[in-house]
C-alpha cells in the first residue's frame, strides 16, 4: 500500500476517533429528558437551527452526487434538482411556519407525535406503521450516502483499498460510534463539514477563475467536449420534470430528521432566519459547487473519464488531477468524510427517536429501565446501519438516481398526506390512516407491478402514483366517513383559548 | 403521545402565526403554475446541445439552469420579507390585545 493510501485510511480513523472523543464529551454536557435529547428543549436560536438545518440536508449529494451525475446520467438530472427547489423555497416558510406553530403548542418530540395528533386515532397501529414507513425510507438513504462515502475514498486511494473495504470499515466505524453513545457530537463534525465545504468550493471557483480563464469558458469547454452530446440532452419526458417540481419538491417540506429542527427552534425568527439563510447556503452548495464541479468534469476528461468503482469518485479524483495530491485534497477528504458522517448521524438520532419514544414508550408502553430502553434502541440503530448496506453493496445506479427512484417516493407518502392534513380540516382518522397505508403498500406494489425505472405508465416521477394513491385515500376516505370532532379541531389548531 | 399543556400558555409568535392559509397565501398557487410554465420551458427548449448557438454567450442549458436557480433565490428573499413583516405586525397586534385584556 503507498503512503498515499496509508494516510487516507488515517484520515478516516482519525476522523472517527475525534467525534468518539467529541461525543463523549457532548454526551456529558446533555441534560436528561427526550424533549432536551431529541429537540434541545426548543430553544435553539435562529443562527443554530440555519447552520442546523443547513448541516443536515446538505450532504455528499451536493459536493460528489450531483457533479457525478451531471456527467454519468446527464444534466437533465441535476436540472430536476433545481426544479426541486423552485416549490420547495417558495413553500417552505409557509409550511414551516405551521410545523413550527403546532409544535409549539402541542410540545412534539418525533414527527410521528405530529401526524398521529392530527389523524386522531388509531394510535398504536399507525405509530408502528409510520415508524416501518420511516424507517424504510431511513434504510435506503443511509445506504445511498454510504455509496460516496466509500467511493470517494475509494478514487482517492487508486483503487489500492477497494470500494468494498471501505465501505465495510466505514460501517463499522459508525457502528463503534453509535454504540458508543456519541450523538452529541453531530455540531463538532458540522463544523469541520462547514469548514472543508467552504474551502473545497474556495477551490474551485479558483480553478473556474485561473485554469479554465473564467465561467463562461469553463461551460463552453464542457459544452463543447467530446462527452458534450451525451451529457446536454433530455431523455425524460415533460411530465417527469412537472412532477418533479410538485410532488418531489413539496415532499421535502416534511423530511423527518429536518422536520425536529424546526420543533427545536426558540421562536418564529428561527424558522424564517433558518428558512432565509439556509436556502441561501443551499444557492452555492446545491447550485454553484455542483454546476461548477460537473462542467469541469466534463471539461477536464471528455470522453476519457478516469476508471471508477463507483461514479462518485470522479470528484475526488478532479481534485487530484487539478491541485495534485497534498494538503488540500486531504482538507478536501476529510470534509467528505464529515459531510456524509452529519447527515447519517441525523437520520441515525431519528430512528433512535421513532424506536424510543414512538415505538418503546407510546405504542408498545413496555416499562424498562432507562439503560435497557438505551440498549434496545442502540441495537435497533446498529441494525439499521448494517440494513442500510444491501443499497451500497452493488449499487445498480448513482446515488442520486437511488435517491430519486426508491428514497424520496418513500418520504413522499409521508409528507404529502401530512401536509394536506395540516390544512384540510374536514380529514379525519379513517382518512388519514388509510393515505398512511394505501400510500406505502402501492409504493411497494410499483416496484413489482412496473420493474422498469420510473417504476409507472405514465413516465412520471417514481414517487407521485403512490402519492396520489396515499391523497385519494385521505380524500375518500374522509368524506364518506363522519368530520372530526369540532374541539378536537378547535384543540389542534389552538383555536379554543380564544373563546 | 405530548404535552398536556395545551394552548393555554401559547406565546406571542405562536399565536400570531395563522393556522389556516390566509388569502394572500393563495398567491402561492399562482407562483406554482409559474413555476410550472419555466419548467415546461426550459425543459423543452433549453436542454439541448446546440454548440453553435447561444444565449447571452452561455449555453442555452446553462441559461436555463441559471434562470430557475435565479429564480428560486429571489423567490427565497421575497417570502422571507413578506412573512417577516407580516409576522412582526401580527405578533405586536397579538401582544397588544393580550396586554389590554390584563
Amino acid at each position: 500500500m503507498s503512503p498515499w493510501s496509508l494516510l487516507v485510511l488515517s484520515l478516516l480513523i482519525a476522523f472517527f476517533g475525534f467525534t468518539l472523543i467529541a461525543g463523549y464529551i457532548g454526551g456529558k454536557r446533555t441534560k436528561k429528558g427526550l424533549h432536551e435529547f431529541y429537540v434541545a428543549g426548543a430553544t435553539l436560536s435562529a443562527v443554530t437551527v440555519m447552520f442546523s438545518y443547513m448541516a443536515s440536508y446538505m450532504e455528499a449529494w451536493e459536493f460528489v452526487g450531483m457533479p457525478s451525475v451531471i456527467v454519468s446520467e446527464g444534466f437533465e438530472w441535476w436540472i430536476m434538482e433545481m426544479i426541486f427547489y423552485l416549490s420547495y423555497v417558495a413553500l417552505f416558510i409557509p409550511v414551516s411556519l405551521r410545523i413550527y406553530k403546532l409544535a409549539k403548542m402541542h410540545k412534539y418530540i418525533t414527527p410521528i407525535d405530529q401526524i398521529v395528533h392530527r389523524v386522531g386515532g388509531f394510535e398504536k397501529p399507525l405509530r408502528i406503521l409510520l415508524a416501518i414507513m420511516m424507517i424504510y425510507a431511513i434504510i435506503i438513504y443511509i445506504g445511498m450516502i454510504y455509496i460516496p462515502a466509500a467511493g470517494v475514498l475509494a478514487a482517492a486511494t487508486g483503487g489500492e483499498i477497494s470500494y468494498y473495504t471501505l465501505l465495510i470499515l466505514y460501517v463499522l466505524f459508525i457502528i463503534i460510534y453509535v454504540s458508543y453513545g456519541g450523538m452529541r457530537a453531530v455540531a463538532y463534525a458540522d463544523i469541520i463539514a462547514g469548514v472543508t465545504f467552504i474551502v473545497a468550493f474556495a477551490a474551485m471557483v479558483y480553478a473556474t477563475f485561473v485554469y479554465w480563464g473564467g465561467f463562461d469558458k469553463l461551460a463552453w469547454t464542457a459544452y463543447t467536449s467530446d462527452l458534450a452530446p451525451q451529457i446536454f440532452q433530455k431523455d425524460s419526458p415533460f411530465q417527469y420534470f412537472l412532477t418533479m417540481l410538485i410532488f418531489y419538491g413539496i415532499s421535502w417540506l416534511f423530511i423527518p430528521h429536518l422536520v425536529v429542527r424546526l420543533y427545536a427552534a426558540k421562536d418564529y425568527k428561527g424558522v424564517l432566519v433558518g428558512g432565509v439563510g439556509s436556502i441561501s447556503g443551499f444557492f452555492i452548495g446545491a447550485f454553484l459547487s455542483p454546476l461548477l464541479l460537473g462542467l469541469s468534469i466534463a471539461a477536464y476528461y471528455g470522453s476519457n473519464l478516469p476508471e471508477v468503482e463507483v461514479v462518485e469518485g470522479y470528484v475526488p479524483l478532479l481534485f487530484q488531477s487539478i491541485f495534485g495530491t497534498g494538503p488540500l485534497l486531504v482538507i478536501i477528504l476529510l470534509g467528505l468524510i464529515a459531510i456524509t458522517r452529519s447527515t447519517i448521524d441525523s437520520m441515525l438520532l431519528t430512528v433512535s427517536s421513532i424506536i424510543d419514544a414512538d415505538v418503546v414508550e407510546k405504542s408498545l408502553r413496555i416499562k424498562m429501565s432507562e439503560r435497557y430502553r438505551r440498549i434496545v434502541t442502540t441495537v435497533i440503530i446498529i441494525l439499521v446501519a448494517i440494513l442500510s448496506i444491501i443499497v451500497a453493496l452493488a449499487p445498480s445506479a448513482p446515488m442520486v438516481i437511488i435517491g430519486f427512484q426508491l428514497a424520496f417516493p418513500a418520504f413522499s407518502v409521508i409528507a404529502w398526506p401530512t401536509i394536506v392534513m395540516m390544512f384540510w380540516r374536514r380529514a379525519n382518522k379513517y382518512g388519514g390512516f388509510a393515505s398512511y397505508l394505501a400510500g406505502f403498500i402501492s409504493l411497494i406494489l410499483t416496484y413489482f407491478i412496473w420493474p422498469e425505472a420510473p417504476f409507472n405508465p405514465f413516465g412520471v416521477w417514481e414517487g407521485t402514483l403512490p402519492t396520489l394513491i396515499a391523497l385519494a385515500a385521505l380524500v375518500i376516505g374522509s368524506l364518506v366517513t363522519p368530520p372530526p370532532p369540532k374541539e378536537f379541531i378547535e384543540e389542534y389548531y389552538g383555536e379554543k383559548s380564544k373563546k | 403521545m405530548r404535552s398536556k399543556q395545551g394552548s393555554s400558555d401559547i406565546s406571542s409568535d405562536v399565536e400570531a402565526i395563522p393556522a389556516s392559509l390566509t388569502r394572500w397565501e393563495y398567491l402561492l398557487f399562482i407562483y406554482m403554475i409559474f413555476a410550472g410554465l419555466l419548467v415546461w420551458y426550459v425543459s423543452e427548449n433549453l436542454l439541448v446541445w446546440q454548440p453553435e448557438e447561444n444565449i447571452g454567450g452561455l449555453p442555452k442549458p446553462i441559461v436555463g439552469a441559471l434562470m430557475i436557480s435565479i429564480t428560486w433565490i429571489i423567490v427565497n428573499f421575497v417570502v422571507f420579507i413578506l412573512y417577516y413583516s407580516f409576522l412582526k405586525k401580527r405578533t405586536r397586534a397579538t401582544y397588544a390585545s393580550k396586554e389590554v385584556k390584563r
